[in-house]
């Protein structure tokens, strides 16, 4: 049977098979990964201590980038939605969309992308440069479980700073429309209000705070897991936070579509 | 540093718990530290109103509908508004649910009975409950709309058969006739000016009787209005089809008598031909219509024919039924 | 008790690193082990505390069986086990001090007082009072090595693994290392094995040494057997003469 695959074939063939195999082992690595965490969640006396720093670092310290990209956000959406609704469409539903769009996806994505590239970034060079320089192994030897000293803490900072940070990023991009909508577009409070409030309902709060958690639990264990599984040196570990930023982003889009079709 | 980073995080927590809380709240539209009243109001069906709609009393913003829920009965609908305190109610409320704008949003109005007696309001199961009632919207008026414009069409189709080339011409034939007709009686009429001046003054008696007439009928028309207003629509189309039903038979008819226009036409002819004749005698004070034209008895006679007209339609004003069996046209 | 390696073999991917090892480190005794550079030395050194889980074979260590151990039970056993990485891996984001202390927050019962004045002892074992308060970044490489030390030994091991401890030090500085590590033997008693390629220092302070080849044991025995061996692979590798260790692979 193998002998009918020859010549030319082989190589891409090969691949295939390389690939599926990698793609399949690494997905078994992470699932180990996973239970491994799982299993450390259990030693809360271990990572407790460790998790406000964490969510200092993780949630207190991306609260400046996650506002800047918000209020941007909010202005440009005030002034596009004015342009698009011009002449037919009263005035109002510019907050209309601004609400809805900043609650149910541009807060949660744009600041969950924007965290990816910080955090995720941040967590794969950390742990990445730890597992290099042997840190990690120290850690075993010393007797601490290194996914509850160094991974619980991340992922359960992330888990709880994620939907903190994206509410403020909500609040912000919606200031910035109002304030946009009030002094850009001769719009009033009272108008700008009626729209915000025309269709909301509070599940629209609900969704994107589960959003923006969904966001850091992905964002905390791809980091970390590329950071803990890196193998090699210096280029090892720039490889490693490259791959985290961008399967977390990857992911983060990913889990969109999927809380949209299972949540709406 | 710890310190700090703690109490930092700490404020970062308790402030985004805070601002998640007290904006859902607000982007709500629920009112912190004001007493609402809640009132429920019965329908029987709720068009395309939605919790959060706004309660609206005189075009002002007063409250909002809180809850939509079926009877248990299951032939009515309860909603359930939470309006301020401080708002009172007009005389025999009742509550309307229209569309706000064309983009789907719709609202309550809270109105006097007196205002809109005449709609079909649900009647509430509940002592203070209000009765409502839910305006058609859009989309129903333009199915209304649509059925009346298909019956017009046919209307017109039929018509179009009952006109044909040939009854145009010998219309035209006829109304060539009348003219000439009208011409030598305009001559008449000069020659008896005075006379019919003084018929005129008759008429114009008639005329202001008319107006009352058509007062009456206008009465009569908003009736009809009612009616209409009634959600009688449905019986309006009804009639306008066998309104339909009858224009095809006339116009069957028509053909018919269209057939035997040429014939017609020329006994009009032969007929106009005398008439003519009679006319010019006629002027000439000759015969004994002639005498008569020049006698006053022709007047008096006329001005009792007037009388008679206006007491006619006294009596219409009175009783038009008696005279019209119409419903809508 | 001693450290018992029983047929372990390892291989990652298709590269086969070990094939076979048996070994033991006697009580009280230094085991040096010896190899060239990317032999498996430290995969060896890894699979006694169990970081790293051979495919094959046993590892005792304490009279427990490493490969079979449970998880908290190996966390158990590594507070009787000391492990000094090549490059010290102490964590950079703490204070010496706090490096040392960081394993001794895991022995149960002692007290704060009781870990501060250890921490002290050990920094004052390696000859590094007073530094307590610095961070590992602004210490020499010779500095990083004796902290790790210090860190090893403050748990008090009955066992301790040296991963390449001379490796790139000035001969100064690796000759105070080796002393440390014989200073260990006398004031601690442990048993310890040394992974290293540098062959002064392995005679300086091994009391039997064995030398990894191909994945196996090729020669054990006492530095003075070891000179006097006139086995090509060892010849080779003690004289740094390539050409003496190229035989078939089998």
């Amino acid at each position: 049977m193998m002998k009918v695959i020859t010549g030319a074939w082989r190589a891409p063939a090969a691949w295939v098979g390389r690939s599926a195999v990698g793609t399949a082992a690494g997905m078994g690595r992470f699932g180990q990964f996973l239970a491994g965490i799982g299993h450390a969640l259990t030693d809360v006396r271990t990572w407790g201590p460790a998790l406000v720093a964490q969510m200092g670092r993780i949630g207190v310290a991306s609260l400046p980038i996650a506002l800047f990209i918000a209020a941007f956000t909010g202005i440009v959406l005030a002034l596009q939605a004015s342009y698009t609704f011009t002449g037919a469409i009263p005035k109002y539903f510019v907050g209309v969309l601004v609400g809805k769009t900043m609650l149910l996806e541009l807060g949660p994505v744009l600041t969950g992308l924007a965290l990816a590239g910080r955090v995720g970034a941040n967590i794969a060079a950390e742990l990445g440069t730890m597992r290099v320089t042997e840190q990690i192994d120290a850690l075993e030897t010393l007797g601490y479980d290194p996914l509850a000293h160094l991974v619980v803490p991340k992922v359960m900072a992330a888990l709880i700073m994620f939907p903190v940070v994206v509410a403020f990023a909500n609040a912000m991009g919606i200031v910035a429309a109002w304030a946009t909508a009030l002094n850009l577009l001769d719009m009033t409070t009272p108008e700008f209000v009626r729209g915000l409030r025309l269709f909301f309902v509070p599940f629209d709060v609900t969704y994107s705070l589960i959003k923006a958690a969904s966001f850091g639990l992905a964002v905390a264990t791809i980091g970390c897991f590329f950071g803990f599984t890196t193998w090699g040196g210096a280029q090892a570990v720039g490889r490693s936070t490259t791959q985290a930023v961008v399967l977390s982003s990857m992911v983060i889009l990913v889990l969109d579509a999927f809380w949209a079709v299972t949540l709406l | 540093m710890s310190m700090s980073n703690e109490v930092r995080v700490g404020a970062v927590l308790i402030a985004g718990i805070v601002l998640v809380v007290v904006g859902t709240i607000w982007l709500q539209g629920w009112r912190i530290g004001r007493e609402d009243q809640l009132v429920t109001a019965w329908f029987r069906e709720v068009g395309q109103v939605q919790r959060g709609n706004p309660v609206k009393l005189r075009g002002v913003h007063i409250g909002r509908i809180e809850e939509i829920s079926l009877d248990a009965g299951g032939s009515g609908v309860a909603v359930r508004m939470s309006i301020g305190s401080d708002v009172r109610m007009p005389e025999d409320p009742v509550v309307l649910l229209s569309m706000e704008s064309l983009f789907g949003d719709w609202q309550a109005e809270i109105h006097s009975r007196a205002r809109f007696p005449l709609y079909d309001y649900a009647v509430s199961p509940e002592p203070d409950g209000i009765p409502g009632y839910s305006l058609p919207d859009m989309s129903r008026l333009t199915a209304v709309a649509d059925r009346i414009a298909e019956n017009l069409a046919v209307i017109t189709d039929r018509v179009d058969i009952a006109f044909t080339d040939e009854t145009a011409l010998n219309i035209r034939e006829a109304i060539d006739n009348i003219q000439r007709v009208t011409g030598q009686l305009t001559a008449l009429v000069e020659a008896q000016e005075q006379t019919v001046r003084d018929v005129a003054v008759g008429l114009e008696t008639t005329t202001e009787t008319l107006q009352q007439a058509a007062l009456s009928a206008s009465r009569t028309f908003s009736l009809i209005e009612t009616a209409i207003a009634d959600g009688q629509l449905a019986s309006i189309v009804g009639n306008v089809d066998r309104l339909t039903a009858q224009i095809d038979t006339l116009s069957s008819a028509l053909v018919l008598v269209s057939r035997d226009m040429g014939g017609v036409t020329e006994s009009a002819d032969s007929a106009f031909a005398s008439l003519h004749a009679i006319v010019s005698a006629l002027d000439r004070g000759e015969g004994t219509l002639g005498l008569l034209l020049q006698d006053t008895a022709l007047y008096r006679d006329l001005a009792l024919t007037s009388s008679l007209v206006q007491d006619l339609i006294r009596d219409f004003q009175r009783n038009p039924r008696r005279y019209i069996n119409l419903r809508v046209f | 008790m001693s450290i018992v390696l029983d047929g372990v073999a390892k291989r990652f991917g298709t590269a086969v690193v070990l094939n076979g090892v048996s070994l033991e480190a006697r009580d009280g005794e230094t085991l040096a082990v010896i190899g060239a550079s990317g032999v498996g030395k430290s995969v060896l050194l890894k699979s006694v505390v169990g970081l790293i889980r051979p495919d094959v074979g046993t590892i005792q260590v304490d009279g427990e069986l490493v490969t079979e151990l449970r998880r908290q039970d190996l966390y158990n056993l590594r507070r009787r086990v000391g492990y000094v990485f090549q490059f010290a891996a102490l964590f950079d984001s703490m204070t010496v001090e706090e490096n040392l202390a960081m394993g001794l927050s895991r022995v149960p019962g002692l007290s704060l007082a009781e870990r501060r004045e250890r921490v002290a002892e050990s920094l004052r074992l390696v000859d590094l009072e007073g530094f307590g308060a610095q961070m590992p970044g602004e210490l020499s490489g010779g500095q990083r090595k004796r902290v790790g030390l210090a860190r090893a030994v403050a748990i008090r091991p009955k066992y301790l693994l040296y991963d390449e401890p001379t490796t790139g030090l000035d001969p100064v500085t690796k000759t105070v290392i080796d002393r440390l590590i014989l200073r260990m033997r006398e004031e601690l008693g442990v048993t310890s094995v040394v992974v290293t390629h540098d062959m002064t220092s392995a005679y300086r302070i091994a009391d039997r040494i064995a030398m990894l080849h191909a994945g196996r044991i090729r020669y054990l025995g006492t530095p003075d057997q070891i000179r006097a061996s006139d086995d090509p692979v060892v010849r080779g590798f003690i004289d740094g003469r390539p050409e003496l260790m190229q035989e078939p692979v089998t």
